[in-house]
């Protein structure tokens, strides 16, 4: 990437912050009850001018560049199953929502060639850790999870 | 139609589980672990105690009948937060009516709540079924050893000669110490000035370290502290048995009730079978009585005041009554 | 000298057994990702009802020491605290087990909790009266500015730049505030029903740390590459690290003494003991730009102020009642069922049961070293973990962790979202530590701010910097800043000069 279109990427996320600082000041500052909102209309002033600094800092290069490039196809896989895992957990279950994220991740992610292989990797790693998880939290510690239609 | 097939699962599972040795169709309530919803964090007061007085639960006899709740535990769950309404809120919109699901209430503070929060706060006594009252921590007036204060007169002749000085601390607010302060207010005819501590014992370490002046508190976290503090009242009609020199507030002069004083004891949300609400109401009362109960409070000097689903009933809507007139001016 | 008598209490069969695997599970609790200590003295109350008093709290000591340790051993080798007092360790224990030196960084952790836990106990032996009037002498305005100092701290943990770690600990401190205002009852910013108790701090720590990491190492799987690029494993003598831990007699007082000091405060909480030494430490040393690159003198000052924390956080918790610390709140709960009140009764007519317990604390130092050595030595497997396996047991132990902490589905939400968000945010130079410090303060500060307000009513500003411990903790506050400012302008002009060279 040249230094240009680097620059422009600063300036942008400098900005998005500021709009960010923005946004947090307005729901704060502009409420009835003042005196409870008195200290998140404090923190949110300092994130005001902070993010401004920062805006200008930007502006004028006065900063060191700490950007790391986003690999944003890699995560997503990993991000829905999170999701969808755990917007199904309270239904269906927690040990079976879990099992299947551990099962779907540690497939996908496998740097395994032979797909039976990384199959039964899986499977065995998966059920491996779900009883680990079993015994640390179901008998030691006797957590009580949601009733769910399976486990 | 979602509730039959969860049931068929579930039955399902468990003749998976016993082979269908054990006829599942014959047990009685309960046949499961029962949960118990305790509005506050682990280690405070209505923690220690819940914890206490469910710990015989699944008891059994010496030829091995169970003795209470047919041999099932009662789990103690902490959902914390802004004074309980978190824990409370989550129990009556979540909580499923089949007698698995129980929750610890503390009063004033639930009714209190419901009257000055009526939009945020999703409970009220009427979505909510009693089942009994296992103890009542009576509201304390404390002072700092050091205090010039050394009885209700000569607080109240303060409060009287400096309006809004007087600062006093208590655990949160429209608890069962606010209450106190605002009954104390009411019948002293004086303004003071109410600092929230955010939790019984915070409020108690105001009064130690002398960061308010005076401090309404629980009588069982102030009786342990009597070397480096001074009682002068109990917000109750009679003196305490764990503190029989303090005067009551009445006794001081002063037209209060026992409308503060915290009671504790666990519920049910509304739609719980009868047949269920009437094992528990039968059962509960029997195992707070057992002898090691009895034995841990009295250790950990936590008063215990056994009522039974009626009496609690007829508390529930007495405190509502008195409670909507005290707060009127207060709510929201 | 009293405690001395009772250690032959400690020494009988039953109290040795309770403390040995009271300490092994302490340290396995407090290594894996999620489970704090707090939680684990919980969980564990329920056994204590049907055992002695004695061998019950000390069975509730020696998990207490052995999980404030043990949180370091999953932050050094997977870069996720174990609780928040842990958070100052990860800052160079990471980058340490990166560069190799992974049984090294544990080998310090274990050596500095020791040495900083020895010492807390022995200031609960012998400074417990004039302790217990200094903790009594924090009210709302010394802990407000306890917290600010705490806040200027944040400064140092940016990594990059100053003024972007700035910004995270003030939006750290803003995502505090959601929820219910703690003084005035009033419900705030509660934009999804998940969000109605507020950020819980175990869910924000697990889900800014634990959730970013999981998708580095997905990233880095999917690259074909099979586990982390750590260095070759180095490895390391006990005997050595001794030594070289001895050495860094500086980092090690400057935690032990930040440690004691910040134990003592009630409510300040062994959170931030560990990130005020470090930033003492880093501020203090003649290199300060090592630091966050895997310095060994981080983790040294971390942990032996986070282990030195425990002592002094019980001496108002045994004689006022008052905990120092969260986990101290569960104990006091630990010590009423038992039938012992806090108060002077506690080290007279009880002191067979008290004595007993404090000489056991010390004792369980010592199994701490001994069982957090041994996990040293095995901690090297970890680094073969392939990362898919890592993100996904990872992954299951931060939902389970966090649903555990209050049984609640909200809290997993609101750990993921934050999780993700981190990790972007983390692309672009912000990292989660300041973020975290500011949700641990963000309530303390508020509530006692707004609580000296109530207090002082009309003369609000005198009432804040009057007071001998305000003025000094103020004095602090801006020495901490002006620090920052100088350090900050030092780097720009560096780096001005650089490019002018270029």
């Amino acid at each position: 990437m040249n230094i240009k279109a680097i620059l422009i990427r600063r300036l942008y996320v400098a900005l998005l912050v500021l709009l960010l600082g923005g946004y947090v000041f307005k729901v704060s500052y502009f409420q009835e009850n003042s005196e409870a909102y008195l200290f998140p209309s404090i923190v949110a002033g300092l994130m005001l001018i902070l993010s401004m600094l920062s805006f200008v800092r930007e502006v004028f290069d006065l900063c060191v560049d700490d950007f790391k490039p986003i690999p944003l196809i890699d995560q997503t896989y990993a991000i829905i199953v999170m999701v969808v895992g755990v917007s199904v957990a309270e239904w269906l279950g927690m040990y079976v929502t879990t099992f299947c994220i551990l099962l779907l991740i540690s497939y996908w992610y496998s740097n395994q060639r032979d797909k039976g292989r990384r199959i039964i990797n899986s499977v065995l790693f998966s059920s491996g850790f779900i009883g680990f998880i079993y015994i640390l939290f179901s008998v030691t510690l006797n957590l009580q999870l949601p009733k769910g239609l399976l486990i | 139609m979602n509730i039959m097939r969860e049931k068929f699962s579930r039955i399902m599972l468990l003749c998976a589980l016993s082979m269908g040795l054990v006829p599942v169709a014959m047990a009685e309530y309960p046949e499961d672990v029962i949960r118990m919803t305790v509005a506050y964090g682990p280690g405070g007061a209505t923690d220690f105690q819940a914890r206490i007085v469910t710990m015989m639960a699944a008891q059994v006899d010496k030829e091995g009948n169970p003795k209470y709740l047919n041999g099932q535990p009662i789990v103690v769950l902490n959902r914390p937060g802004a004074g309980g309404q978190v824990g409370w809120n989550s129990f009556v919109q979540k909580a499923r009516p089949d007698g698995y699901e129980l929750a610890a209430y503390n009063v004033p503070h639930f009714i209190s709540q419901s009257i000055v929060f009526p939009d945020k706060v999703k409970y009220n006594i009427n979505n909510l079924e009693p089942i009994a009252n296992w103890g009542a921590d009576p509201a304390v007036l404390i002072v700092n050893k050091d205090s010039p204060f050394n009885s209700v007169k000569d607080v109240v002749e303060y409060a009287r000669d400096n309006p809004d000085k007087l600062t006093v601390s208590g655990a949160g607010l429209y608890v069962g110490h606010h209450i106190a302060a605002l009954q104390f207010d009411r019948a002293a005819g004086v303004q003071t000035k109410y600092v929230p501590a955010g939790g019984g014992v915070k409020g108690l370490q105001f009064v130690l370290g002398s960061q308010t002046m005076a401090g309404w508190n629980n009588l069982s976290d102030a009786f342990r502290s009597q070397d480096r503090l001074k009682i002068l009242a109990v917000a109750d009609l009679q003196r305490n048995d764990f503190l029989p020199d303090v005067p009551t507030l009445k006794e001081s002069g002063l037209d209060v009730d026992d409308s503060s004083v915290n009671f504790r004891g666990i519920m049910a949300p509304k739609g719980t079978p009868a047949d269920v609400l009437q094992t528990l109401a039968d059962k509960v009362p029997a195992m707070f009585k057992d002898g090691k109960v009895v034995k841990k409070m009295k250790a950990g000097g936590s008063p215990m005041h056994i009522m039974s689903r009626e009496e609690v009933q007829a508390m529930w809507k007495e405190r509502q009554t008195y409670l909507t007139d005290l707060l009127k001016d207060l709510r929201k | 000298m009293e405690f001395l008598h009772y250690f032959s209490e400690v020494f009988t069969w039953a109290n040795i057994t309770i403390l040995v695997l009271g300490t092994v599970g302490g340290l396995l609790l407090g290594a894996t990702p999620g489970l704090s200590p707090t939680m684990a003295v919980a969980l564990l109350i329920p056994f204590t009802f049907h055992m002695e008093p004695a061998s019950s709290l000390v069975m509730l000591g020696a998990v207490y020491t052995a999980t404030v340790a043990g949180g370091a051993v999953s932050g050094i080798l997977v870069n996720i605290p174990g609780a928040p007092a842990n958070i100052a360790t990860i800052m160079d224990g990471y980058p340490m087990a990166k560069q190799g030196k992974a049984v090294q960084a544990l080998h310090y952790c274990f050596i500095s909790s020791f040495v900083g836990g020895f010492t807390g106990v022995l200031l609960l032996i012998f400074f417990t009266p004039p302790l217990a009037d200094l903790a009594l002498k924090f009210g709302p305005a010394e802990l407000f500015w306890i917290s600010i100092f705490g806040i200027t701290i944040i400064a140092s943990l940016g990594g990059g730049s100053v003024v972007k770690g700035l910004i995270a600990g003030t939006a750290g401190l803003w995502l505090s505030t959601i929820g219910y205002n703690p003084v005035l009852g009033e419900e705030r910013f509660v934009f999804s029903e998940h969000l109605a108790g507020g950020i819980h701090i175990i869910a924000a720590l697990i889900g800014l740390f634990a959730i970013p990491q999981v998708l580095t190492l997905v990233a880095q799987s999917r690259l074909y590459k099979d586990t982390l690029e750590f260095a070759e494993l180095h490895s390391h003598g006990v005997w050595q690290s001794f030594i070289y831990n001895i050495k860094r007699i500086r980092a090690l007082t400057i935690g032990t003494i930040s440690g004691s000091i910040v134990g003592v405060i009630p409510g300040a909480g062994g959170q931030i003991a560990g990130l005020v030494a470090y930033d003492q430490t880093l501020k203090m040393s003649k290199d300060p730009s090592s630091f966050g690159k895997g310095n060994p003198d981080g983790v040294i000052a971390a942990e032996s102020a986070n282990n030195a924390m425990v002592g002094p956080s019980l001496v108002p918790l045994l004689t006022l009642g008052i905990p120092g610390s969260p986990t101290a709140a569960v104990l006091l709960g630990g010590l009423l069922i038992n039938g012992l009140f806090p108060g002077p009764d506690l080290f007279t007519i009880h002191g067979a049961v008290t004595w007993t317990f404090i000489d056991s604390l010390l004792v369980g130092q010592v199994l701490m070293l001994v069982f957090g050595l041994l996990i040293a030595r095995y901690s090297g497997f970890v680094a073969h973990i392939p990362n898919h396996t890592m993100a996904a047991a990872v992954i299951v132990l931060a939902i389970f962790g966090t649903y555990s902490v209050q049984n609640s589905v909200s809290d997993v939400w609101v750990m993921l979202a934050l999780g993700v968000f981190m990790y972007y945010a983390s692309r672009i130079g912000f990292s989660p530590a300041p973020l975290v410090l500011g949700l641990i303060l963000g309530q303390i500060t508020e509530t006692n701010f707004l609580q000296g307000r109530l207090i002082a009513g009309d003369e609000a500003w005198s009432y804040f910097v009057s007071g001998g411990i305000s003025q000094i903790v103020i004095a602090l506050c801006i020495v901490s800043i002006t620090y920052s400012i100088y350090n900050e302008r030092k780097v720009i002009i560096r780096r001005r000069e650089e490019d002018a060279a270029s």
